[in-house]
């Protein structure tokens, strides 16, 4: 047996571990399947809109892509008793078919919404009334 | 003299490249939005967002009645039985526009329509039976989409019905007003 050979051995055991912690620092453990609830996301943008859905965040693509999307608009002539309405991307004149892409350096921020919050309740009953009319 | 394991480096090389691409794929999301579903609400959540939205149209239903009734209460310059005619006819618009409403919201919960007829008239005589009565404030809640836009229009028209009606009680007086000729909105809260 010799030294190289031990060296070798030993190289080949360091792979794997260095790897794994090198790739793993690079994944968003939010991201990974069946860990936990579903996951809607929040993207706020430059301009002051904001938008939520299902995030698709390719690292080394120029935008990001969100289906299943929604959005806010002024709601402060109705009598809700919010100043904000939320509307689901789709009804548009253009029919918006699939995700929406939204460039990278538009985007101030991107954080997950929480699964007890006033959107995530909107949109989960927006669901239950979707299932209702298909029905 | 050392040989290289071409076998074992190739095959590390593959290894690694497929763990690279999986963990690339991974942290896209794509997986994990398949993989996950959606949450959908249950019964108790979606007939809370109901009353929400039965309150906030009742709201509205609330603000354009007393609008028509404090316009017909001025000293106007149209005879009263032309107000009158004029005030009663947008409270029925308003009343209908409300019960429409109902029906709409009954309907995209799923309701039959003879289910949402009835649901719109209790829940009209419910409304009508708290509307004297101090509400207690509460917690604001963000309707799902389907249920803004009920509110929305139906609030949109609401207020058409009103401002017609408020224009026409203020006209100046004329031998023939003739209030059924204007054009009235649909009233129909749905998009």
């Amino acid at each position: 047996m010799t030294t190289r050979s031990s060296v070798w051995r030993i190289a080949r055991w360091l792979v794997v571990p260095v790897a794994a912690v090198v790739l793993g620092a690079t994944v968003d453990p939010a991201a990974l399947p069946f860990s936990g609830a579903e996951k809607i996301y929040a993207v706020f943008l430059l301009d002051g809109q904001a938008y939520f859905g299902h995030l698709e965040d390719v690292p080394w693509s120029d935008s990001v892509t969100l289906t299943d999307s929604y959005y806010f608009e002024d709601a402060r002539k109705t009598t809700t008793e919010l100043p904000v309405g939320l509307l689901k991307r789709g009804g548009e004149l253009h029919q918006p078919a699939d995700g929406m892409r939204i460039r990278r350096d538009k985007i101030l921020a991107i954080e997950r919404v929480g699964p007890d919050s006033p959107v995530a309740r909107a949109i989960e009953t927006q669901r239950a009334i979707d299932r209702g009319a298909a029905r | 003299m050392f040989v290289l394991p071409v076998g074992l480096v190739v095959r590390t090389v593959v290894v690694v490249l497929a763990a690279f691409a999986l963990i690339g794929v991974i942290a896209t999301g794509t997986i994990a939005r398949l993989a996950g579903g959606a949450v959908v609400a249950d019964p108790a959540t979606v007939a809370a967002q109901r009353s929400v939205a039965e309150r906030d149209l009742e709201r509205g239903y609330e603000q354009a009645t007393g609008q028509v009734r404090k316009a017909r209460g001025l000293n106007l310059a149209i005879s009263a039985q032309q107000a009158d005619t004029i005030a009663n006819k947008a409270l029925a618009d308003l009343f209908t526009l409300r019960h429409s409403a109902l029906i709409t919201i009954s309907q995209s919960i799923g309701g039959s329509a003879d289910a949402a007829e009835s649901y719109a008239k209790s829940t009209e005589q419910a409304l009508d039976a708290k509307a004297a009565q101090p509400q207690p404030s509460a917690d604001p809640v963000l309707l799902a989409p389907r249920f803004y836009a009920i509110v929305s229009r139906f609030n949109q028209l609401a207020t058409q019905l009103t401002d017609q009606a408020v224009a026409d009680l203020t006209q100046a007086a004329s031998p023939a007003p003739t209030p059924s000729a204007r054009p009235t909105p649909t009233p129909s809260p749905t998009r």
